[in-house]
């Protein structure tokens, strides 16, 4: 056994996880690097190899897993600043990226903008060929016109070609040829087809995602492949894994075979850790938020179960797969207040990020952000930050937060400060609210798992609002995804379409598609990740609907094959009921598609327990500050504890604040903190 | 993310604080869309479960507007008339337990097709709430398909408000008379367990929400919403000029051979009041185009709420500043028993066209190009499915083929956005569930070149969209509006282009159809064509971006020739622009003359069908049916 280390690049610092061989956990921040990215993660592992008495060679030999999450593809999708990309269509379905759904957003808002569709017209062709529903071949592909597409879009320069084909999903033949075609005419020019990426029906998603991959193929390639190569030469033995938006990790090969699982993979690797943590207080109901440097991520599980969707979009472009629905706002330490045209207080989205920062830092940023708020609330102490690595300067803050929020709204900087570190509670409640209250779920039984650099100081506030009685704050909690990429299993799912009605479907149909892409993921799995066949388990899951309905739904099916297809319909009824409210038994049941996801299980390690050590804190009192309570009436004389002394069993009474070496928990008046026998931070509002 | 903070703008009254408030507000927009997710996922047929042909909505127990967020417009403004009816016809009759039902325009729907369920919410032993759910039918059991009604016998069954649930007892046989009175019972029976099953979704959701705050804050937090929209409202239309402003619009035609059916909306801005008034409109017709009451109003008051601030929601707090009339006997406003089966589209988006013509005049910024209408390929195709050994009949809406939106100051317009009196709120089928569900091949589904109106900023695109049938013939239904009167420019932007439909023969000749209440049988060999009508531009085309102009020839979405003659801007022979000559030829085309809010203001503006008609076609016009002139009218009630 050796380390296993997770690295997530975030907007403002980009954060390690490492776990040693006895299990223990440390984490480690660097500012990020935005020019290039694999500076910041060399940096850090050779900090982290320094702490260890070794050097970076060393210690990256040492390792057994290095999983990493990039923001790479997302940002470039999000800039669009992916490769000049080609789009190979039936004919006569060119626009099929601009017409999406039909349905425009906000719907009484006539000032929204239209999605950009990645691939302009001039460079969306239609080739002459089709399929029918059935995947009977309706007009063959002519493969005179598609080499002559192909000329043009070497004649305009295309840097990257994708094939969507109507009917792919049922028939991939057409797209087949014409992916060999390509390769033959342009060589060394990424080529994506739809049915390899989302083999499923409607044309619009599967067209998307085929366009996504191509779009940032040669991004995410370069960068992995370079990372890759650079973690190889500094000493690493195993492979480098990329957490995909489905929570799971992923070789480098992989990724780069179905890019699109990267896009919004970065925030995704946090609700694993905040599984692993909320064990320590027995919860499997549970909200994790991440509150970093420019965003706050919130995820729901119930049961331990991520909520999943196959909706996720970036700039309103569908990705079509089945990923962890994590809902973001523009939300995090670095958010700039600022006064509206109408001259209400506003707070983010725009983030101060890393460079310059928020005023504090002292880097030359001059616009107050949430940070210095609280750092003129008296919740971060200016010689402590990052453990006191990084000074900051409360009377820039002061400074900021007057100039441009306190004099225009005429009141004092205090309470300007008050207002900002309000009205950024209220947005990230209203984030929270999103993904429980508003999908019927009540949020007041689960567990908040607080992570990121800023999360913890605002958690007990947010719990309140929302009538949550208990906070979880992990030791670990301002690196929250990249421990859960050090934790994150190896994933890997498979999808096929079969459209066939309950009335003439068989258990052995079932049993035998199920089977065929257990079998190719666990062999990719084992060629791929060197994962054991013994290590693996698979989810299977179908999407069906009544027949004459057109929505269908995803239901888990059976682990491991199945005698009667009754057991499938029964399901599907149960599940109809649960969310629609009803059931129709005698109708049959038409099934679409038929999904697998193939777990490659990491083997946890066992957390290290503390013993107990007594409800005293004596121990860990610092000198204590003056900090700002609305509920005490202003700033009141508040403790300070000092994480790094604070023991299981320890019991921490609000107000106070404890610091801990890169987080920083607000204990606010009425509520209290236990460390846990993990050493994890047990916050109760209320008295318990 | 800008939240205001003053005490003015996040709450309404001292006992209610913001952050409740919040939450509250937030809670019943969410009820709303999980309302429609239940009901969209559930329902059967493809008008509500593909195309989002539903709405849900929130009232309190007084009919007041709650929550319309997650609506189409069209269903929803009016729908306290339903409402008002129920508490008319069930004096001290509402229970617990009880759902209703209703179709009936002339007791409060929009039309025949929006059936609606009614569900009472009950807490504390209080009526608080009204969940109702609005979705339109597949069926509703009228004579013929299509627009041939010409009274309200013929449209179809008509269903004044009734229980289906008495105190939590189902009404077997009330729901056994309504299905027995519809094509497809199978399919409606289906929607209809999906829309009580959404009515119940949000009475569970409010329960928990008045069990979380209790009835009588509750009713605080409904006061303080209205409040809180009125107040918004308000400050917006004291910031419109006072005046009086007419718009004017025009249908093509109503099914039975009037042709350009005149509306005239004179909006007057005073105060924090925004008047509107439809008197000089037409009078109602025989087909089955004139606007129920409840339409109206929605549509009316779409062309005004969708020119204030889209944060304010839109509850009864907004509607208090719209005072909407029409006179009876109008098609804007149709006297029993007047057909209005297609009055939610088809007079519809020429009600908020014109109020919108009228809001141009005063709010410049605010008023987009005109929408495109109810397209020829959405009124629908039918036939037999053969394809799996049996014969199952089908009927659908193409709505791959729809209408497009018209252009804002500073944006281009959406395609696709079917009607105005959706705002783009509905959605398309996908072409392969299109396949999949119903034996039609469709060969191809594209924008059209120069569909979309010019301007600085330009409306959406048309869709062009040729469908065969597979193995049997199918009966398309001939309908659609804006073909002859295409969305209007504004401010010197040009009207989209119209569009219409063909059946296209094996030897290439065609039939146009011009009008409705007609059919098309499309055999196998054949193909039915439709052109949707492009958005309206806004601004000058003479001023948009030569780049983006560039980008639309390259796409072949401008024509060269457009290009030159319309944005006058020239390209030479690599597509570069000549910025030299673009300068000179958008001075040589630059008008003299006043730029007006909308143009066309003339009817039978559209010319698609000169463009596109050769000498080997024929064209075949809507017709007075016979029948009309010798039918004796018995309408005693």
């Amino acid at each position: 056994m050796g380390y296993r280390v997770g690295i997530d690049i975030g907007g403002t610092f980009t954060d390690f996880t490492v776990i040693d061989q006895d299990g223990t956990m440390a984490i480690h921040k660097v500012p990020t690097t935005p020019w290039d990215p694999t500076e910041a993660v060399f940096a850090g592992l050779t900090g982290i190899a320094a702490n260890r008495g070794s050097d970076l060679q060393e210690f990256l030999a040492a390792c057994e897993r290095v999983t990493h999450g990039t923001t790479t593809s997302t940002n470039a999708v999000i800039q669009r600043a992916g490769a000049k990309t080609g789009l190979l269509c039936t004919e006569g379905f060119r626009d099929i990226l601009e017409i999406g759904d039909g349905r425009k957003p906000e719907v009484y808002n006539l000032k929204l903008r239209k999605p950009d569709p990645i691939v302009p017209r001039y460079l969306r062709l239609g080739v002459p060929e089709r399929m029918d529903y059935s995947g009977a071949v309706v007009r063959d592909l002519d493969e005179q016109s598609l080499v002559e597409h192909i000329e043009r879009m070497k004649a305009e320069g295309v840097e990257a070609v994708a094939v969507a084909f109507l009917w792919s999903n049922v028939n991939p033949e057409h797209e087949r040829r014409a992916l060999e075609i390509v390769r033959e005419q342009l060589p060394g020019v990424p080529v994506v087809a739809s049915s390899d990426v989302l083999p499923l029906i409607r044309e619009w998603p599967r067209t998307c995602a085929a366009v996504l991959s191509a779009y940032i193929h040669d991004g995410i390639a370069s960068y992995l492949g370079r990372l890759k190569e650079l973690l190889a030469s500094n000493g690493l033995k195993r492979q480098v894994l990329i957490v995909q938006c489905t929570g799971g990790s992923a070789t480098v090969d992989e990724i780069v075979a179905r890019p699109v699982y990267s896009l919004l993979s970065g925030p995704a690797a946090a609700p694993v850790a905040a599984l692993l943590f909320a064990d320590g207080v027995g919860s499997r109901d549970i909200i994790s938020i991440d509150m970093g440097g420019t965003s706050f991520d919130v995820c729901l599980m119930q049961h331990g179960d991520p909520i999943i969707s196959n909706e996720l979009r970036l700039t309103g472009i569908p990705l079509g797969v089945m990923a962890t629905d994590i809902h973001s706002i523009g939300a995090g330490g670095g958010s700039i207040a600022w006064i509206d045209s109408g001259g209400a207080l506003s707070v983010g989205p725009r983030s101060a990020g890393a460079h310059p920062g928020p005023a504090c830092y002292g880097r030359g940023g001059e616009l107050p952000t949430v940070t210095d708020a609280n750092l003129v609330l008296g919740y971060l102490n200016p010689d402590y930050f990052l453990g006191g690595a990084m000074r900051l300067y409360p009377e820039k803050a002061a400074e900021a937060i007057r100039l441009h929020v306190a004099e225009p709204l005429g009141m004092s900087t205090t309470d300007a400060a008050a207002g900002i570190f309000k009205l950024v509670n209220f947005h990230m409640v209203q984030g929270i609210a999103h993904v429980s209250v508003e999908r019927g779920i009540d949020p007041r039984g689960f567990v908040l798992v607080a992570g990121g650099g800023a999360g913890p100081a605002h958690a007990g506030m947010l719990a309140e609002e929302l009538g949550i009685r208990q906070v979880m704050v992990p030791r670990q909690a301002s690196a929250l995804s990249a421990a859960g990429m050090a934790t994150s299993d190896v994933t890997q799912d498979h999808m096929r379409t079969l459209s066939i009605e309950s009335t003439a479907l068989t258990a052995e149909q079932v049993n035998a598609i199920f089977r065929e892409m257990e079998e190719e993921a666990a062999a990719n799995l084992a060629t791929q990740a060197g994962i054991a066949p013994d290590r693996i388990r698979f989810r299977r899951f179908f999407d069906a609907s009544y027949v004459g309905q057109v929505h269908e739904l995803m239901v888990p099916a059976p682990d491991g094959d199945i005698g009667d297809i009754g057991e499938l319909v029964h399901r599907f009824h149960e599940a109809h009921e649960r969310l629609y409210t009803y059931r129709i038994e005698t109708n049959p049941v038409q099934f679409y598609h038929w999904r697998i996801r193939a777990i490659g299980a990491i083997e946890h390690l066992p957390r290290v327990e503390q013993p107990d050590a007594g409800p005293d804190t004596t121990h860990a009192r610092k000198p204590a500050r003056r900090a700002y309570f609305e509920s005490l009436g202003g700033y009141v004389e508040t403790p300070i504890y000092d994480g790094a002394l604070l023991r299981r069993g320890n019991i921490v009474i609000g107000p106070a604040i404890v610091e801990d070496t890169t987080t920083n928990i607000v204990v606010f008046p009425g509520h209290q903190v236990t460390v846990n026998r993990f050493g994890d931070y047990g916050y109760t509002v209320g008295s318990s | 993310m800008a939240v205001p903070m003053t005490s003015a703008q996040t709450s309404a009254s001292s006992e209610t604080d913001p952050i409740t408030f919040a939450i509250f507000r937030h809670a019943l927009t969410a009820i709303g869309q999980e309302m429609t997710v239940a009901l969209e996922h559930a329902a059967r047929s493809p008008f509500i479960a593909l195309q989002r042909d539903h709405s849900c909505s929130i009232y309190d127990h007084q009919a007041r507007l709650l929550n319309l967020e997650d609506a189409l417009p069209v269903h929803s403004v009016g729908g306290n008339l339903n409402i008002l009816e129920i508490m008319r016809l069930f004096p001290d009759d509402i229970n617990e337990g009880d759902c209703f039902l209703v179709n009936h325009p002339f007791y409060g729907t929009t039309h025949l097709g929006d059936l609606t369920v009614l569900l009472p919410v009950f807490a504390e032993g209080q009526h608080v709430f009204w969940s109702v759910v609005r979705a339109h039918q597949q069926n509703v059991g009228q004579a013929w398909p299509g627009f041939t009604a010409t009274n309200i016998w013929q449209e179809g069954i008509k269903v004044p408000p009734v229980k289906i649930f008495d105190r939590g007892r189902e009404r077997h046989d009330v729901i056994r008379f309504y299905l027995e009175n519809v094509r497809l019972p199978d399919w409606l029976r289906g929607d209809l367990l999906a829309m009580i099953g959404s009515a119940r979704v949000a009475e569970r959701r409010l329960l928990e929400l008045t069990s979380r705050f209790g009835v009588d804050s509750i009713r605080e937090h409904i006061e303080a919403l209205i409040d809180y929209a009125d107040r918004r409202t308000a400050a917006e239309i004291v910031s419109m000029p006072d005046g009086v402003y007419v718009g004017e619009g025009w249908a093509d035609s109503d099914g039975t051979g009037s042709f350009h059916i005149y509306v005239r909306a004179t909006v007057t801005i005073a105060g924090d009041m925004v008047s509107i008034d439809f008197t000089g409109s037409s009078p109602q017709v025989d087909g089955s185009i004139n606007s129920s009451l409840g339409a109206m109003r929605a549509n009316a008051a779409m062309g005004v709420l969708s020119c204030i601030d889209p944060t304010i929601p839109h509850n009864e707090g907004c509607l208090r500043h719209l005072n909407i009339t029409a006179p009876l006997g109008s098609v804007t406003n149709a006297a029993w028993p007047a057909c209005t089966a297609s009055c939610t589209v088809l007079i519809g988006d020429v009600i908020s066209e014109a109020v919108w013509k009228a809001m141009a005049q005063a709010v410049p910024d605010r008023v987009p190009g005109g929408w495109g209408r109810w397209n020829v390929s959405n009124t629908g195709n039918a036939g037999d499915d053969v394809r799996f050994g049996t014969s199952r009949p089908y009927m659908s809406s193409v709505m791959a083929g729809g209408s497009a939106g018209g252009a804002s100051k500073g944006f281009d317009g959406w395609p696709l956005t079917q009607t105005a009196c959706s705002l783009g709120a509905m959605k398309a089928e996908s072409i392969e569930m299109r396949e999949l569900l119903f034996p039609n091949l469709v060969e191809k589904a594209e924008f059209a070149i120069d569909s979309a109106g010019a301007g600085t900023w330009i409306g959406g695109y048309g869709i062009e969209l040729r469908l065969r049938p597979m193995l049997t013939p199918m009966r398309c239904t001939v309908g659609g509006d804006g073909h002859l009167n295409p969305p209007y420019g504004a401010w010197g932007g040009s009207p989209g282009a119209g569009g219409g439909a063909f059946v296209e023969n094996a030897d290439g000749s065609r039939t146009f159809y011009v009008g409705k209440g007609m059919y098309a049988i499309v055999h196998p060999d054949q193909i039915w064509s439709t052109f949707s009508t492009g958005g309206g531009g806004y601004g000058s085309p003479l001023n948009r971006d030569p780049e983006l102009v560039r980008e639309g020839v390259r796409g072949e979405l401008i024509s060269r020739d457009a290009a030159r003659k319309i944005f006058g801007v020239i390209l030479d022979e690599h597509d570069a622009i000549d910025y030299e000559a673009t300068a000179g030829q958008r001075e040589h085309l630059r008008p003299a003359e006043h730029v007006q809010p909308y143009q066309p203001a003339v009817a039978g503006a559209g010319r698609w069908l000169e463009s596109m008609k050769t000498g080997r076609d024929t064209v075949i016009h809507e017709q007075r049916p016979s029948y009309l002139n010798k039918e004796i009218s018995i309408h005693v009630r």
